[in-house]
């Protein structure tokens, strides 16, 4: 009867045990491929920063520029309209 | 069956034991044989632990809701010399020098010191800079990961984003602007930087946990547009370039909401290069400086009036040019006579008697209590540090002559984010708001938490600042430059304010001004309040000649950026809906 129990108990243990090294190696999997990523998404972030940084140029490039300069002329004319009804008509006008 | 189990029991001491020895084995390389690697590798990681930070993002937020970097962190690589393990110098230079510059005398000092391990070559390299000196394997030639905070934006805002440094702890933290106000939210522990997994896990096993960090750690997200941000600028340069100012500042705000979408003052700063910049300017005189704003008070005087039934439309009174209170003399800015005068014109021509009229008829306790519900003497509560309030001592006073010239301007100073909560009033129906920059803060889980302000407080009835607005629009329409800024299509209250600027001695300085300009637009229904002004301009006396056309560049880009439709036009069509 001991030995049975023995027997059982080891394997038993042997089997847990396998089940702990399997749930080891996969949280360690796992944790190293979210330490990976988030390292890789660090560096994809400042990919981004880096462009932003250009895009901030751009813009104030862009904002500087004289239209004319580029070759942009301004309308002969100009109409605008108002949609009946709209609330700011009647104040604006009174 | 005993025999048999002492058998087993044997085989099993036997494996426990042989696998006690190959641990005490592998104990006796890592720690006897290769334990100096392990020292200096392990040190490595704890270097990384304290140099590689990580901060929230601070976001402006373009008109159809994108966002993009106003401060953020930027990673790359620090490069580092262990002068033992150098074979070549010459090779190792080369090698380096072949992918970024880096000075001939420095690096040869930096490989002769064969008895220092770690010397630093160079710092904030790009990944791609990292990446290809690491390809080249060169002997004592180290990498190492390195975080640092950038400003993208640059000069934009830059005293309203601030900026980190180290502090009095050897700590970095944010030490202006939305950096310090809210570094609580912005400061994140070194996560996820680890090249070692257990590290990682057991150097961060509090968050892990989870704490209450979780539900304030994230990035700001501000209502800051970055195209108007970089067009206020540019007019802003516009005329300090001009006049060479002391100082030009300007907010857009958006009167219902509180919500400021571009701010600045010049001269200004890279937040980038703040060790080598003027510290003078890193403060924020938005909020953090008071000034007597002059003339655009007489809108706020005006509203006041007729907001209590103190005057009307139809008001009238003699101007006699200059009059005398409590033995002190005041005049119009012309020092002319107008006689009998209308409220419009009090507004149109700028009358500073006029002004003192309405708050003759006001009286102290009423002007008092309207000018202390525009929030004059407190702070707005506005999301950014150092935050002043307005001086309005002279409202205590029992003396007449402190009232009338607190209502054109003169004599309580205010600071700017005071002026345009005030002068809000005016485009949002009557009501203030909280000035604010942040509008929602997003959590590190993805969650986003939308900040909420201060209700809006009633100051004025709707009927009062719809004629005051009525007053300002014909100030826009038939006297600002002449009439020639009236845009025809679209209806703009403005007013134009000048004062004399106070010396360190007491009384006013001959020569000085400060010059102020707020307006709002479309003026019944507005979406946006500017306010601008600039200090002690060279060549120019009255703000007309100095913002009227930066104001009406900003109106007519904000209108054409917004494609905010005209609120009157000769030709009407049906409504489609």
């Amino acid at each position: 009867m001991p030995e049975k129990c023995l027997s059982r108990l080891l394997f038993a243990t042997a089997g847990l045990f396998a089940v702990y090294v399997v749930f080891l190696i996969t949280a360690i999997y796992f944790a190293s491929s979210a330490t990976q990523l988030a390292g890789e998404s660090r560096s994809r972030e400042a990919d981004v920063v880096a462009l932003e940084t250009e895009y901030y140029a751009a813009a104030s490039a862009l904002s500087k520029a004289n239209p004319s300069a580029l070759g942009y002329v301004m309308p002969h004319r100009v109409d605008y309209v108002t949609a009946l009804g709209s609330p700011t008509l009647t104040r604006a006008d009174r | 069956m005993r025999r048999e189990f002492h058998l087993k029991l044997r085989v099993f001491s036997g494996v426990i034991v042989l696998g006690a020895l190959l641990l005490i084995v592998r104990l006796y390389f890592v720690q006897i044989l290769h334990g100096e690697d392990f020292v200096i590798r392990a040190e490595h990681q704890y270097q990384s632990r304290e140099t590689l930070f990580d901060r929230g993002t601070i976001y402006f937020t373009r008109k159809d809701g994108t966002r993009i970097s106003a401060a953020a962190v930027a990673s790359g690589f620090r490069l580092t010399l262990d002068p033992r393990q150098i074979k070549d110098a010459d090779t190792a230079y080369a090698g380096i020098t072949s992918v970024v510059e880096l000075d001939r005398d420095a690096f040869f000092t930096a490989a002769g010191k064969t008895n220092d391990p770690y010397e630093v070559l160079a710092s904030r390299l790009s990944e791609d800079e990292g990446e290809a000196i690491a390809a080249l394997s060169l002997p004592g030639v180290h990498l190492e990961h390195e975080r640092w905070r950038t400003y993208p934006a640059e000069e934009k805002a830059a005293s309203s984003i601030g900026f980190v440094a180290y502090n009095d702890e050897n700590t970095i933290t944010g030490r202006y602007g939305l950096e310090r106000y809210y570094e609580e939210n912005l400061v994140r522990g070194s996560s996820g930087l680890f090249g070692n997994f257990f590290a990682e896990l057991f150097a961060n096993l509090d968050s892990v946990a989870g704490d209450a960090r979780s539900a304030r750690e994230g990035d700001l997200v501000t209502s800051i547009e970055p195209s108007v941000q970089e067009k206020l600028d540019q007019v802003l340069q516009e005329v300090q370039d001009k006049y060479g100012s002391r100082m030009t500042g300007g907010i857009i705000m958006i009167p219902s909401t509180g919500e400021i979408i571009a701010l600045d003052t010049l001269p200004s700063f890279n937040p980038n290069e703040f060790r080598t910049s003027d510290p003078s300017v890193f403060g924020n005189p938005l909020v953090e400086h008071v000034y007597e704003f002059g003339s655009i008070m007489k809108a706020l005087t005006m509203a006041a009036g007729l907001d209590s039934g103190a005057i009307s439309r139809g008001t009238t009174y003699t101007d006699t040019g200059c009059t005398t209170l409590n033995k002190k003399t005041f005049c119009n800015y012309d020092l002319k006579a107008r006689g009998v005068t209308g409220m419009q014109d009090v507004l149109s021509h700028s009358l500073n008697l006029g002004a003192a009229f309405i708050a003759g008829r006001l009286g102290h306790d009423r002007f008092r209590e309207y000018f202390t519900k525009l929030g004059f003497g407190t702070e707005t509560g506005i999301d950014l540090p150092s935050e002043v309030h307005g001086q309005i001592a002279n409202l205590n006073s029992p003396r007449d002559v402190e009232y009338a010239t607190a209502s054109f301007g003169q004599g309580i100073a205010e600071s700017p984010v005071e002026m345009i909560r005030a002068l809000g009033a005016l485009a949002n129906g009557g009501e203030i708001v909280t000035p604010h920059l942040v509008s929602a803060i997003r959590l590190e889980n993805g969650i986003e938490k939308k900040l909420t302000w201060s209700k809006p407080e009633r100051v004025f009835s709707a009927e009062a600042t719809e004629e005051t607005t009525r007053i300002l629009v014909n100030v826009v329409d038939e006297v600002l430059a002449n009439g020639t800024v009236k845009i025809p299509e679209m209806t703009v209250a403005a007013k134009t304010g000048t004062a004399q600027v106070a010396g360190p001695q007491g009384g006013y300085e001959d020569g000085k001004y400060f010059h102020s300009f707020f307006g709002y637009f479309p003026a019944f229904k507005p979406r946006f309040i500017i306010l601008l002004y600039t200090r002690e301009p060279h060549g120019v006396q009255y703000a007309s000649e100095t913002l009227t056309h930066p104001f009406m560049e900003l109106t007519h880009f904000l209108t054409s950026y917004y494609s905010i439709p005209p609120d009157r036009a000769s030709a009407v069509i049906p409504d489609p809906s």
